[in-house]
């Protein structure tokens, strides 16, 4: 498919995917490896799992491959994988927390480790794996909305506006998600980070 | 600005949501309020601990696995056939055809239909007028149970509907959509459903 072209790894997101909008399946190639870890990483912290991750960060650009037809350019290609990635989110929804009910029911059989209780982790104890332990069950503890402005602005980097656009609302609401997640956050998780 | 409004503003300047000239404005009350520092740092350590643990561990590159996948999307290896009847149009002459490859089939069978071919099968479809609307027809073909040699004809029709992405009975559940199976066309003795529709389709 690629052989008579010049090396796509140059190319901007934009261009790419005006390619894979012409069923360029190397330009999707190129795509793909730039971006998968951002979509990888932003369905982890949403569902907690990283084999759930894994999953709808797959289905996820499989969407975008589907759908590359109608692909207008509006906006930055990160942004709309992330419009697609939502969309995903939504519609796999019930099943991650329906896997997630009943993972967490074996789990406590397992262990009692509750991050919302503080006496269960003195400071100076808590290790590494189990501060991010707290933090993915902090963070799951939030809005789903709160959850992905704060996820898409403090993790992902992307603008305001353009979090608006992915999330469909407007910009002042995506702060205010951020700003409401931050404080939930840092009340979750006081006296387990050197807060 | 007086601390209490400086405060207000760190969770937006520790993560970068502010407009110059107010982050000009925390800098210089930073510079000299030790307390604000403090305050400041707790938010940049509970942004930096969740960039930390909020990566996915483990990030294997699955492209492989997806570029097989998407190899498989059967429609999309034969735009031709979209554009070249509306999917209405195609729905109705294929139901139109495997009927009528169905009655002709089931008028000259050599032998008896089987006593255990309960309810729909070939008698049903033996007894089915041409002008049967298409979904019923669809819906006959479909519930039929396995009698030779129907069940031919089930999948050949299910194939077609299958490839050209049309409303067909699909297997239900959430692989539905992402795992088409890439089954052949079965062979069918006799009239040939494609070469019916087809000739349909040009005529
Ligand atoms: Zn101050």
């Amino acid at each position: 498919m690629g052989n008579r072209r010049q090396p796509q790894h140059d190319i901007p997101d934009a261009a790419l995917m005006l390619r894979v909008g012409r069923g360029d399946g190397d330009a999707f190639a190129v795509l793909y490896h730039r971006h998968y870890r951002k979509l990888l990483d932003f369905f982890y912290a949403m569902s907690g799992s990283a084999s759930t991750a894994e999953d709808l960060c797959q289905e996820c650009f499989l969407r975008v491959w589907r759908l590359r037809e109608r692909y207008a350019p509006t906006g930055s290609v990160v942004g709309y994988l992330f419009t697609i990635g939502r969309y995903v989110w939504y519609e796999q929804r019930p099943k991650i927390y329906r896997d997630q009910r009943v993972k967490s029911l074996s789990e406590a059989q397992v262990n009692g480790f509750d991050a919302t209780d503080s006496r269960a982790l003195p400071d100076a104890l808590a290790s590494r794996v189990e501060i991010e332990e707290a933090i993915l069950k902090a963070v799951a503890g939030l809005t789903e909305d709160q959850r992905m402005a704060f996820l898409l602005r403090t993790i992902q980097g992307l603008p305001l506006e353009e979090i608006a656009r992915v999330m469909a609302c407007p910009v002042n609401t995506v702060r205010s998600r951020k700003l409401s997640a931050m404080k939930r956050l840092r009340e979750a998780l006081r006296g387990l980070l050197v807060l | 600005m007086e601390c209490n409004e400086i405060r207000e503003k760190l969770a937006d300047y520790a993560s970068d949501d502010t407009s110059h000239a107010l982050r000009d404005a925390i800098e210089a009350h930073l510079a000299h309020c030790y307390v604000c520092r403090e305050e400041l740092s707790q938010h940049e350590a509970l942004l930096n601990a969740c960039r930390t643990a909020l990566r996915h561990p483990l990030p294997l590159d699955r492209w492989d696995e997806l570029r097989a996948i998407m190899d498989l999307d059967v429609p999309r290896q034969f735009p031709g056939w979209r554009k070249l009847v509306r999917r209405r149009a195609v729905a109705a002459v294929l139901a139109t055809a495997a009927t009528l490859v169905l009655v002709v089939r089931t008028v000259f069978a050599p032998a008896p239909l089987t006593q255990s071919d309960e309810g729909l099968g070939e008698d049903a479809l033996a007894s089915a007028p041409i002008s049967l609307a298409p979904d019923g027809l669809i819906s006959v073909v479909a519930a039929s149970r396995e009698a030779a040699p129907l069940q031919r004809y089930k999948d050949t029709v299910s194939y077609y509907f299958h490839s050209l992405d049309l409303d067909a009975p699909k297997p239900s559940g959430p692989d539905a959509e992402t795992t088409p199976s890439p089954q052949k066309a079965p062979d069918v003795t006799g009239p040939s459903i494609s070469l019916l529709m087809t000739s349909h389709i040009y005529a």
